[in-house]
């Protein structure tokens, strides 16, 4: 074996019981004052700061690959993608016109309705780093942390709808909760009626599922969700989820409703973290 | 001080394993084998205190499970109670533990992973964080099957760092 029995058959560890009851005694502190209200974000934030340079490593293999894939690229696939991102782009600007004129026209409308019209948000782009660090929850680690003005409860969408939002700052990267986290629920509408309830997450990347929905409520299977910027938290107007599926049961209270989250939640890579102050 | 530097190689072992243990942690798996990773900080904390439980007992328990704590986004506290508990144990028996053939401790280690994963779960329970139940089977399974690997290779390191003074 490793050590000399010889050596060690009398060995006693000093002061194990009560090194354990103080350690014990320390972690349940620990633990009730970082559930009650996150007491303790220096302590947190240092070894996450201890913590980073093993995370840049570990990501290290797959910015090479990337980074590989990238540069060797052959010309034609170049020349077919710029093809495509020219024609996106074009189409792109097409809408775009569109829109400005709508805005316009919102802006006006608003103005004459005397309503509060809506302010722009600034966006920063922000990429994942990790996604599978806790079985149990759907967190994920972005670049972006204090040093780029990231701040608690900051808004994350991609290119197609809302992802989630930011739970916890570091100093260098900062961890954020998933819509589809069973801890996260986020306030919606239906875009067509205005219909307002509330999405929540269920564990899977797949499926959101809306709660305490009247069996008699106006709501079809393929209705757009977008926030409704209720609590507070969200800016409302962004895409969330679309309905997937409702069962009505007479001699239930509430009809179940599932819905289909917008944004990839488990492939998407790049995120906008939308500035709301 | 002679015990303090013939105490040395062990130490550089133990910080370059936790490093290691850390990068485990942390490294993505492929989508098949997400729930089957093991825990490996308990894997490690596990040998230290049968082995070296001189050194490493209770203190590195607690400071290793911090780190997988904030490594793993969980609350401050739920890994370093549960590897507390584990390590303790281990502690109190290493040298019952020690003179165990490899099967049989597996077994024990694979009951002391069930334990370990049992305090997670009660943790998640009081917090209200609901999760199927091959989060916590997969870890069980895997660890079982990777301690004996685990469990030779470490003693290899710590057997050729002896020999070698």
């Amino acid at each position: 074996m490793v050590v000399k029995p010889d050596k060690h058959r009398r060995q006693r560890i000093p002061a194990l019981n009560i090194k354990f009851i103080t350690l014990i005694c320390l972690s349940f502190l620990l633990l009730f004052s970082d559930q009650k209200n996150n007491y303790l974000p220096i302590l947190r934030n240092s070894i996450a700061i201890a913590i980073h340079p093993i995370q840049t490593v570990v990501n290290l293999p797959q910015r090479l690959w990337r980074w590989t894939g990238e540069n060797l690229a052959s010309r034609e696939e170049l020349i077919i993608n710029n093809k495509k991102l020219h024609e996106d782009e074009l189409y792109n600007e097409l809408t775009l016109q569109r829109y400005a004129s709508l805005e316009q026209e919102n802006i006006r409308l608003r103005k004459i309705l005397k309503a509060a019209s809506r302010i722009k948000n600034s966006v920063q782009i922000a990429r994942i780093i990790f996604t599978d660090i806790n079985p149990f929850r759907h967190l994920v680690v972005i670049n972006k942390g204090e040093q780029d003005e990231v701040y608690n409860g900051q808004v994350l969408v991609d290119a197609s709808g809302v992802v989630g939002q930011i739970l916890q700052t570091n100093f260098l990267s900062s961890k954020a909760i998933l819509i589809s986290d069973t801890d996260h629920a986020i306030p919606v509408e239906i875009n067509r009626n205005g219909f307002r309830a509330i999405a929540q997450g269920n564990g899977t990347f797949t499926h959101l599922t809306i709660p305490f929905i009247p069996n008699n409520a106006d709501i079809k299977v393929g209705d757009l969700m977008v926030t409704s910027g209720l609590g507070g938290k969200f800016p409302a107007g962004y895409p969330v989820a679309i309905i997937e599926s409702i069962s009505r049961n007479p001699a239930q209270q509430f009809a179940i409703v599932i819905a289909k989250p917008i944004a990839s939640l488990n492939q998407v890579r790049e995120v906008i973290l939308i500035n709301n102050n | 001080m002679p015990s303090e530097t013939k105490n040395n190689p062990n130490k550089i072992i133990v910080f370059i394993a936790t490093l290691i243990c850390l990068l485990l942690i942390l490294v993505p798996m492929p989508e098949a084998l997400k729930t089957y990773k093991p825990d490996w900080s308990l894997l490690l904390l596990i040998f230290l205190a049968i082995h070296i439980p001189k050194e490493f007992n209770l203190g590195a328990a607690f400071l290793i499970g911090l780190l997988v704590d904030v490594a793993k986004g969980s609350l401050l506290g739920q890994h370093a109670l549960a590897s507390l508990l584990i390590v303790f144990l281990v502690t109190k028996f290493h040298l019952q533990l020690r003179i165990f053939p490899l099967l049989q401790l597996t077994a024990i280690v694979c009951l002391l992973i069930i334990m370990y994963q049992f305090i997670l779960f009660w943790i998640n329970g009081v917090l209200g964080i609901s999760s199927p139940f091959q989060n916590y089977l997969g870890p069980v399974i895997s660890g079982t099957i990777i301690w004996s690997i685990i469990a030779k290779l470490l003693s290899q390191l710590f057997l050729y760092t002896t020999s070698k003074k």
